[in-house]
């Protein structure tokens, strides 16, 4: 055990998360030589008289990061005043106003002969022009077209030498998002770059972006024979066979998302699923046949590495990932089925898969199906939504939209579940009683949500109500760790006891979320207080049709009470 | 309790959860172990330890950021330059207060601190001309007129607000 003094000299410098080296007037210097903070302050340590001096703090370029960093958002223009002031900020401020462009525009821009600038004599040399270029380029770290941006206005001729003189042009471009509909996609060698961790692009589904689709494979193609370490693709848009073809060649991929529609083909799919280092997957599979997989899959295991799944597929093909899913891997799960009918799936079948491949590590669980409503009967003794949790003919084949409890009990097993949400066009089928069943399954909830409640043609909502307020007192008791909540739930008045207290046990709950089908109460700030007593941290209530005086109300009283 | 010595010997109390604050000083106390032993800070003046406590005490016990919580590059672009109302009264305090704070907060590793001094000076900045910023910063022009020309021209896409 050492003196503190000692470890001053001897430790801290290496702990320190982040080095110093700061430069003044062209000279760098090591913070921990000199000069101190103390020698500095003494040079001008009087705070009453103004300071002849720039602040040492000014000149540390690891500060000047900081604070500029702080000006970035919609404001470059003040980082340009600032790179304007003196040399020192030149450089840190450039770095950032340089950081993110929404075109390659201002880069190309500053060669000679392209369209669009001027002041350039004839005797200023394209070595001059290209030493500029290069100064700025290795600025550029990020480059998105996410928004609208003017660089059709750069017209490049087609001479012009781009793809030999400016090789790996943006050597420390790290992320690109690239959209067809927004750039100039004659530029797309320019992002090739050594340092290419991330690739986003929109294709557009749209027949005139189909050409644009052999010079992305030209790019792609490119850019697998660098020495890179792209981790992450993600394309949305029409794509050709070739395009696919490329897809499967990346196979050291970690993150892969894929919302082609029906242009994703099944050999492309075949291929990830053997992609080894793969983490997370976003596919859109509706138009796959689990037959169209079955021949790799007949063995093998899939998917060895993956941890994030969002998937939109039909039942059956999700069923098949999970025969052939590696055990104990997965850990957050989202299902979009894209079948027709809920009459042609069986939670059953895919609630027992998901327990068999990761009851030990799932902790997201996101269900998602709509569909369209069957034909409701009119009924003269219920109300016109209960056909909708019935078998409708009473036949052996014929299945209720509603999921039931008892198979959503399948679920019991997922014992680390934090987040669950079942969203489908029907609510499943669940009474208060049913909840204290599901939370001692999922001790750890953080996030519930149970979807919303089918609308009328008139935009009401469509009864019975299956879980009604009392469900909402058990969630506060029995739910420690419960932030936000989605329920199917009408919520209307409450009754106080005459001293305006309610019969609930004073509650630690940390719900902060609360969103509900329904709100009605001529007494909003009794209900309010009643939600704080049963949720002392709840800020956020929401709903549909939530601008009317009961909305409001309870919300503002919500408000106050926190 | 823990004590810690300034750069003009003055001597500080303060206690444990409160200092730890810092990431510096939670890393040695965890290398020195239980000690009586002062920790002495050679960049930090009485003057300035005292405003970093007061800091420090008001936001005791709030969580600490993690270490790579600011790694993120699209993190980095979406910050912004709010300052909450205790802050915001803190650190109005006179320019060379504001650097020692930043210095002080960039030597002891308060991230919280470092981002309050920092984004106020962003505020400083933030709408001024070349010449304004100077001004207020005590900064000596030494680029040539040609060079500020240059940079002018080259960075032009950057000036519409």
């Amino acid at each position: 055990m050492g003196c503190a003094a000692d470890l001053v000299h001897e430790f801290i410098p290496s702990r320190r998360p982040k080095k110093v080296v700061k430069k003044i007037v062209g000279i760098d210097i090591d913070r921990k030589v000199i000069p101190t903070i103390k020698d500095c302050t003494l040079v001008s340590s009087t705070h009453a008289a103004p300071r002849p001096f720039m602040h040492l703090a000014l000149l540390i370029d690891e500060l000047l990061l900081q604070i500029f960093s702080f000006c970035l958002e919609y404001d470059r223009p003040s980082l340009v005043a600032a790179a304007l002031t003196c040399r020192a900020w030149k450089d840190p401020a450039l770095d950032l106003v340089w950081d993110c462009l929404l075109s390659v525009e201002p880069l190309l821009r500053l060669l000679p002969g392209i369209s669009g600038i001027e002041n350039i004599s004839a005797s200023e040399s394209s070595s001059n022009a290209s030493v500029a270029f290069s100064s700025y380029a290795r600025r550029v770290k990020y480059i998105s077209h996410r928004q609208e941006a003017n660089n059709h206005h750069v017209i490049v001729p087609v001479t012009y030498p781009l793809f030999s003189a400016l090789k790996l042009a943006l050597p420390n471009l790290r992320t690109a998002h690239i959209s067809f509909r927004r750039c100039n996609t004659s530029f797309l060698p320019l992002y090739l770059s050594p340092a290419l961790c991330n690739l986003e692009v929109d294709l557009g589904f749209g027949k005139s972006y189909i050409d644009l689709d052999s010079m992305l494979c030209d790019y792609l193609e490119k850019t697998n024979l660098l020495p890179i370490k792209l981790e992450r693709i993600s394309l949305r848009g029409l794509a050709s066979e070739r395009l696919n073809r490329a897809i499967s060649s990346f196979h050291h991929l970690r993150f892969i998302s894929l919302k082609l529609g029906r242009s994703l083909l099944p050999q492309t799919v075949k291929e990830i699923t053997t992609f080894s280092s793969l983490l997370e997957l976003e596919i859109h599979a509706g138009h796959i046949d689990p037959d169209d997989l079955e021949d790799t899959h007949r063995h093998a295991s899939i998917f060895k590495s993956l941890r994030k799944l969002q998937i939109r597929a039909k039942a059956s093909f999700i069923e098949h990932v999970f025969c052939h899913l590696e055990q104990d891997t997965l850990n957050h799960l989202h299902i979009e089925l894209d079948d027709h009918s809920p009459s042609s799936i069986s939670w059953n079948n895919i609630f027992r898969l998901i327990c068999d491949k990761a009851s030990n590590t799932l902790h997201h669980l996101s269900l998602e199906h709509h569909f369209e409503l069957p034909e409701m009967t009119p009924s003269s003794s219920a109300s016109p939504g209960t056909s909708l949790y019935l078998n409708p003919n009473n036949t052996p084949n014929q299945v209720s939209p509603a999921l039931p409890f008892s198979t959503m009990a399948d679920l019991r097993c997922l014992k680390h579940v934090k987040h669950f949400a079942y969203d489908t066009t029907v609510p499943p089928i669940i009474y208060d009683n049913d909840i204290k069943k599901l939370l001692s399954w999922w001790p750890n909830l953080e996030h519930f949500e149970l979807g919303s409640v089918p609308q009328t043609e008139e935009g009401g909502l469509l009864p019975p109500f299956h879980m009604m307020m009392a469900a909402l007192t058990t969630f506060a008791a029995k739910a420690p760790k419960l932030q936000k909540l989605v329920l199917p739930l009408p919520v209307d008045s409450v009754e106080g006891e005459p001293d305006g207290k309610f019969s609930v046990a004073k509650s630690t709950s940390p719900l902060m979320s609360l969103t509900v089908a329904q709100l009605e109460t001529s007494k909003p700030s009794n209900l309010a207080a009643y939600l704080h007593c049963l949720f002392p941290a709840l800020r956020n209530l929401d709903g549909p049709c939530d601008n009317n005086v009961a909305w409001t109300e309870t919300r503002a009283t919500l408000y106050a009470l926190a | 309790m823990v004590l810690l010595v300034t750069s003009d010997n003055e001597q500080f109390n303060a206690d444990k959860d409160v200092v730890e604050r810092s990431v510096l000083i939670k890393n040695m106390l965890e290398d020195v172990g239980e000690s009586d032993q002062p920790i002495p800070l050679p960049n930090v003046s009485s003057s300035v330890l005292k405003k970093v406590l007061e800091y420090c005490e008001h936001h005791r016990g709030e969580p600490l950021p993690s270490a790579d919580a600011d790694q993120s590059q699209d993190e980095t672009r979406k910050r912004t330059t709010d300052i909450s109302e205790w802050d915001q009264k803190f650190i109005t305090v006179d320019q060379e207060m504001l650097f020692e704070i930043i210095l002080a907060a960039n030597y002891l590793d308060i991230k919280s601190l470092l981002d309050v001094g920092c984004k106020t000076v962003a505020n400083m900045i933030k709408g001024k001309t070349p010449e304004e910023i100077r001004k207020l910063f005590n900064i000596v022009n030494d680029f040539t007129p040609e060079e500020e020309a240059q940079i002018k021209k080259e960075n032009e896409w950057a000036e519409d607000r």
